[in-house]
């Protein structure tokens, strides 16, 4: 018996392309959403969906409840016109990851879930693209994959790859779907939202950003240059020394300071400790980097930090991380608790 | 350069490029275009942020213009004119490779270099084509006119891809990123990096074995935990181990207990096993296909630094190119140049030219390369040259 999926599917699965449809079917639309009083309910449902993905703490178990198949579906859509609003990347990678997992979640569910149905599973992991006993993928398709996972086993340079083919485990595949299921949820992100509407929405967006705020101080705290990372103190101790350091170094030691909490005139200062300080240019480039053209920059990763060869003086907390951002986190958390503990 | 140089340079540029057609890249109207043009002063200026809508508007402005270097956006925008990045609107990049001298081999001379690089270019397609499954038939080669190769790649599905992505690609045919607990366990088959990193391996604790003893026992136990009998017992089944690196279908688990010495040899020896990792990569300049938004020469023109021509190949035609033969566009007839250096040697056409400080009479084509080298300087013509 063919298996078909029901409207309860839809919450749990709102990128399908039927469910977009069932909503549509029943006459929502984005301005009946924002006018109504139960649209109202639905918008904050979008903004706890965002301000839940904004929580690193992020875990999917049983006491996940789903309200009605509309809400869950609308709130998703107002979630992604609210994050192009907003046009952070780290918010909006975070959004998109919450999406993937929570998916990922509800596939699992299929399977152990005495409701749940493992036809099911096969059907959504096919729309996403993925077989449950998918082999081996071609290289493109694995490298757009692999791009966004962390662990060095996924890099394409330890795979087995034969013809253009790169074998993936059966273990793997979990995974894959999850990341794949993410990038397909970015790029059909709406391109662009009317300026009109988003100043509409203007007041679900600033309770977003006040808890992404939070959020930042929350997991970075007060900025304690004892902790950073080797190879930004290093490209610090460069400027400082009035060494030419190449763009990459600007950006990363640029993009790491704002993304801890720093404010553009602290970072400023922070250049200011070069010989050779050009305070108009400066300026000019840390507001570039840190979201005053529109586009907030993340910092780069280990791997592209051993790409630009900035990658100097690795220590201990550095075979744990791949991200100069973790290293920091970790490392202030674990010190910081140890000189907490009394002797 | 001197103004009668300059002006002879760019008269010759000018005579090519009346009679001479370029590889145009396809959708040229996204393209952004840049030019540096032959001046009298030492400071290089680029003329950038320009648009063609057509072949023969390019054509036109290059015949007229006569750059010394053009170039154009490996990058597609939506209003590839516009004058910041941002306001370009990219939509997205071809997948450039760009194998320079710099990164493969120093200190030789120029054709030396060259054809050290064009095996560098080849081992590169090898691994692109045999291994990671693009079509040589779409691989587009050009030599640089400088001191390389480029390869542009424009498979519709890599288009939209970002640096990460890129930089999987470039990292592979580089092998940086090599995780060894991963090389040594069993895999499939004999080929690809785990059989390059075992091979590396095998050869460098070969090497440590072909040591004097006392030398071999002394690098070994200088790593932490490796004591005299451990070292010992190592150097005794080096040969075996050596076997049982190369083949890789056998599994060696790194962590386990008894691989600790292998373990610190890896880590004791990342250095010299780095470099016999380098000499099985492809040793292709990584930010160059990582950024997407790089402007390349264009195939076809001329390189205003030597005078060759950038010369558009496939992958068939790399083999029997020669750069030092089939990049040169200018003839024999004679020229007098006056040459800076005490004395230099000057491979072209298939000659060695010998050459002394002062007038040399050459021809035409290496007048043209030692001038935009800034070797030498145009002599005699109208002028007296003293001599």
């Amino acid at each position: 018996m063919a298996v078909r999926l029901e409207p309860e599917d839809f919450a749990k699965y709102p990128f399908l392309e039927e469910a977009q449809d069932f909503v549509r079917a029943r006459g929502y639309t984005l301005e009946k959403i924002l006018t109504s009083s139960s649209g109202k309910i639905i918008a904050t449902k979008a903004v706890d969906r965002i301000i839940a993905a904004l929580s690193s703490k992020l875990r999917f178990d049983d006491t996940i409840k789903l309200e009605s198949v509309e809400k869950e579906i609308l709130s998703y859509s107002i979630a992604r016109i609210l994050i192009v609003c907003i046009n952070n990347r780290t918010i909006t990678e975070k959004l998109m990851h919450y999406e993937s997992d929570r998916v990922r979640y509800f596939l699992h569910r299929e399977l152990t879930d005495e409701r749940g149905d493992p036809e099911k599973k096969r059907i959504i992991m096919e729309k996403i693209g993925i077989a449950p006993d998918q082999e081996a993928l071609p290289v493109n398709a694995y490298v757009e994959l692999a791009a966004g996972l962390r662990d060095d086993a996924w890099r394409l340079v330890n795979r087995d790859i034969r013809n253009g083919m790169v074998r993936i485990h059966p273990e793997e595949i979990e995974s894959i779907v999850r990341e794949k299921l993410r990038i397909i949820l970015q790029k059909k992100l709406p391109r662009e939202v009317p300026e009109e509407l988003c100043s509409r929405v203007q007041p679900l967006i600033d309770r977003i950003t006040k808890a992404n705020q939070e959020h930042i101080l929350e997991s970075y705290g007060d900025i304690e240059e004892g902790y950073f990372p080797p190879c930004i103190t290093a490209l610090i101790a460069a400027v400082a020394s009035g060494a030419n350091i190449p763009h990459t170094g600007r950006f990363a030691i640029t993009a790491f300071l704002h993304t801890i909490g720093m404010h553009p005139a602290q970072i400023v200062e922070v250049f200011s400790r070069a010989p050779d300080f050009d305070l108009s240019r400066t300026v000019y480039q840390v507001e570039h980097i840190s979201g005053r053209s529109g586009t907030e920059y993340t910092p780069p990763s280990c791997a592209t930090m051993r790409t630009y060869g900035l990658c100097v003086n690795r220590d201990g907390w550095c075979e744990h991380v791949h991200h100069p951002l973790s290293y920091y986190r970790d490392r202030k958390k674990k010190e910081q608790k140890k000189s907490e503990t009394p002797a | 350069m001197n103004a009668a140089t300059l002006a002879y340079i760019k008269q010759r540029f000018s005579s090519y490029y009346r009679t001479s057609s370029r590889r145009i890249p396809p959708a040229l109207a996204q393209r952004e275009w840049g030019f540096i043009f032959f001046e009298p002063s030492a400071e290089v200026h680029m003329r950038r942020h320009m648009s063609f809508s057509s072949r023969q508007e390019l054509t036109d402005y290059i015949r007229s213009m006569v750059p010394a270097h053009a170039y154009y956006s490996t990058a597609y925008y939506a209003y590839p004119a516009a004058p910041t990045m941002n306001d370009k609107k990219w939509t997205g990049a071809d997948l450039i490779f760009d194998l320079d001298a710099d990164h493969v081999v120093r200190g030789v001379p120029y054709d030396v270099m060259l054809a050290r690089v064009k095996e560098e270019t080849q081992k590169l397609v090898g691994m692109l084509s045999g291994e990671l499954g693009f079509s040589e038939k779409t691989m587009e080669l050009a030599f640089s006119g400088g001191r390389g190769y480029h390869i542009h790649i424009r498979d519709l599905e890599i288009r939209d891809w970002g640096s990460h992505e890129r930089r999987e690609l470039v990292d592979y045919v580089c092998g940086i990123g090599l995780d060894p607990a991963i090389m040594l366990r069993a895999h499939l088959r004999d080929r690809g990096w785990p059989a390059r990193y075992r091979e590396a391996l095998a050869e460098e604790v070969t090497a440590i074995g072909s040591m004097n003893r006392g030398e071999a026992m002394a690098e070994l136990t200088g790593n932490r935990g490796i004591g005299e009998k451990t070292a010992a017992a190592f150097l005794d089944r080096l040969p075996e181990l050596a076997a049982e690196l190369r083949d890789a279908s056998r599994e060696i688990v790194l962590n386990s207990p008894k691989n600790r010495i292998l373990q610190a040899v890896i880590a004791g020896r990342e250095e010299q096993i780095r470099e016999r990792v380098r000499a099985r990569a492809a040793l292709t300049d990584e930010p160059v296909t990582t950024d997407i938004k790089r402007l390349i020469r264009l195939p076809g023109s001329l390189h205003g630094g030597s005078g060759f021509r950038a010369t558009p190949l496939s992958v068939a035609e790399l083999g029997d190119f020669d750069p030092l033969v089939d990049a040169v566009v200018f003839g024999e007839e004679s020229m007098k140049i006056e040459l800076g250096a005490a004395r230099m040697t000057v491979p072209l056409l298939g000659n060695r030219y010998e050459l002394c400080r002062g007038v040399n009479a050459v021809p035409e084509a290496l007048a043209v390369f030692l001038c935009c080298r800034n070797f030498a300087e145009i002599a005699g013509g109208g002028m007296r040259t003293g001599a």
